[in-house]
């Protein structure tokens, strides 16, 4: 069976994402982080062939916990989708704002928004080489695109989704000649979703819609996969 | 006489370029490092301490530029995330702490002339920062935090053009180029204004973020 990690698949597009794998037929590992939720484990109900598993993507050693538990199971990875992501604080972030920078958050955001998913490729590298699709999927976005940068405070996430792109270009650098592919992925505004299932009125999208177009282009081939891109849900090419 | 804040003079190029500035006269403050031809600031204190030495700044220019020691493996040698946090703090939170406390004596700037350099925030930068361009499998941790910079950068962009602030990146082509020469195609870059036509949305490049190096050319992020 075709194995699939997924980070921050409590709710929204990644527990999306987790039910459209399934479906799809693929041992879902789903990252599990937000103890307030338990909308992944009604879903794991649902299909059996997700598994909830604790991560902390900030953490190198929950990583390696889960890679012990997927290598005892499966003993191959095939693709991994990074969505986990720190939003949350005050808007610290401005240059000339009405609060000081914190830079502790800033901090944070870096941490678990850009070098998280790059250890967690690391770590996971030798479970990915005995996958076949060895297909690498980042959520970023579009505020990490610098020309068509709209905002004038809050960069505190998106200049960790730059840091991110950056970092799968310094994989691709690496990893792209061994056969490994990528997809880096805006899924557009996506409303938040709360515990009980609900989701917010602010927002464009419902995750379903997002991911079920992002699905379709993370597990097929392209015939342009050497060039390095940002794709979004209408399947347009955003600069970096 | 104008004054200009520069955030590090520790290497050849950091020292040329306060030279240059120093030779035109300008007044020339640094946070770190040595220079005979410069004042060093007391940061300790924020801006209380800068405006005991100057009541002003005209240009700042960021001259970060580190290269933790460590930050030197490919991810099939295995990241360390604390070298990579190390790098970010040195290449990202140092250079935003210091625009963030200098900010308020640029306030104080006033132009004498249209094309006057005041005002105007400068980061020096490396292609190593292009998510587009970049072509390493190692040193994550300043290529990374670069990009970030360049990100925050732009919001930096939006927020302070409508408040006269200008802004440059530049390039020195370290290794490339001789420091002195780079020193000079800064100091020239810098001071000099880039077309904006109000009346033609098509002609602002002064509104754009862009990195140039040494010899002029464009770097894409």
């Amino acid at each position: 069976m075709k194995t699939v990690l997924i980070t921050g698949a409590d709710r929204g597009i990644g527990l999306s994402f987790a039910r459209a794998f399934a479906k799809k037929g693929f041992h879902v590992y789903a990252g599990k982080h937000n103890m307030e939720y338990n909308l992944l484990e009604k879903a794991a109900a649902e299909y059996p062939n997700i598994t909830p598993i604790m991560l902390e993507v900030a953490d190198d050693e929950s990583i390696k916990e889960v890679y012990k538990v997927i290598e005892a199971e499966e003993g191959h990875l095939d693709v991994f989708v990074s969505n986990a992501a720190y939003m949350g604080g005050p808007n610290s972030s401005d240059i000339k704002g009405e609060m000081p920078i914190d830079y502790e958050l800033l901090e944070l955001s870096f941490d678990v928004n850009a070098l998280s998913p790059l250890k967690i490729v690391e770590i996971f590298l030798p479970l990915l080489e005995k996958g076949e699709m060895k297909r690498l999927c980042f959520i970023s976005s579009e505020v990490s695109s610098i020309i068509n940068m709209r905002r004038d405070s809050g960069f505190r996430y998106t200049m960790s989704k730059s840091a991110l792109n950056m970092s799968i270009r310094m994989l691709y650098n690496t990893l792209f000649d061994e056969g490994y592919t990528f997809r880096i992925y805006h899924p557009g505004w996506v409303k938040r979703e709360f515990p009980d299932g609900s989701f917010a009125e602010s927002g464009r999208l419902l995750p379903d819609q997002t991911t079920e177009v992002a699905i379709e282009d993370f597990l097929s081939e392209r015939p342009d996969e050497m060039r390095f891109v940002m794709t979004d849900w209408h399947g347009k090419e955003w600069v970096f | 006489m104008k004054t200009v804040f520069l955030t590090n003079i520790k290497n050849d190029f950091d020292r040329e370029l306060a030279a240059v500035f120093a030779k035109n006269n300008w007044e020339v403050i640094f946070g770190e490092g040595d220079s005979p031809c410069a004042k060093k600031a007391d940061l300790k204190n924020r801006t209380e301490s800068l405006s005991l030495q100057c009541e002003k700044i005209d240009l700042y220019i960021d001259t970060t530029c580190f290269h933790e020691e460590n930050d030197t493996k490919t991810v099939k040698e295995g990241i360390d995330r604390e070298v990579i946090l190390a790098s970010f703090r040195e290449n990202f939170l140092k250079p935003v702490w210091y625009l963030e406390t200098v900010l308020p004596l640029m306030e104080k700037a006033e132009a004498e002339h249209e094309d006057d350099a005041v005002k105007r925030i400068v980061f020096i930068n490396t292609a190593e920062s292009s998510v587009n361009w970049n072509i390493n499998t190692s040193g994550y941790g300043y290529s990374m935090a670069r990009a970030a910079l360049n990100n925050a950068t732009s919001t930096f962009v939006n927020k302070l053009l409508p408040l006269s602030y200008t802004f440059r990146m530049f390039d020195p082509m370290y290794g490339k180029v001789s420091a002195k020469a780079a020193a000079g195609a800064c100091y020239g870059y810098v001071l000099r204004g880039r077309c904006d036509d109000d009346g033609d949305p098509r002609c602002q490049d002064e509104r754009r973020l862009v990195i140039r190096d040494a010899m002029a050319r464009e770097i894409p992020w």
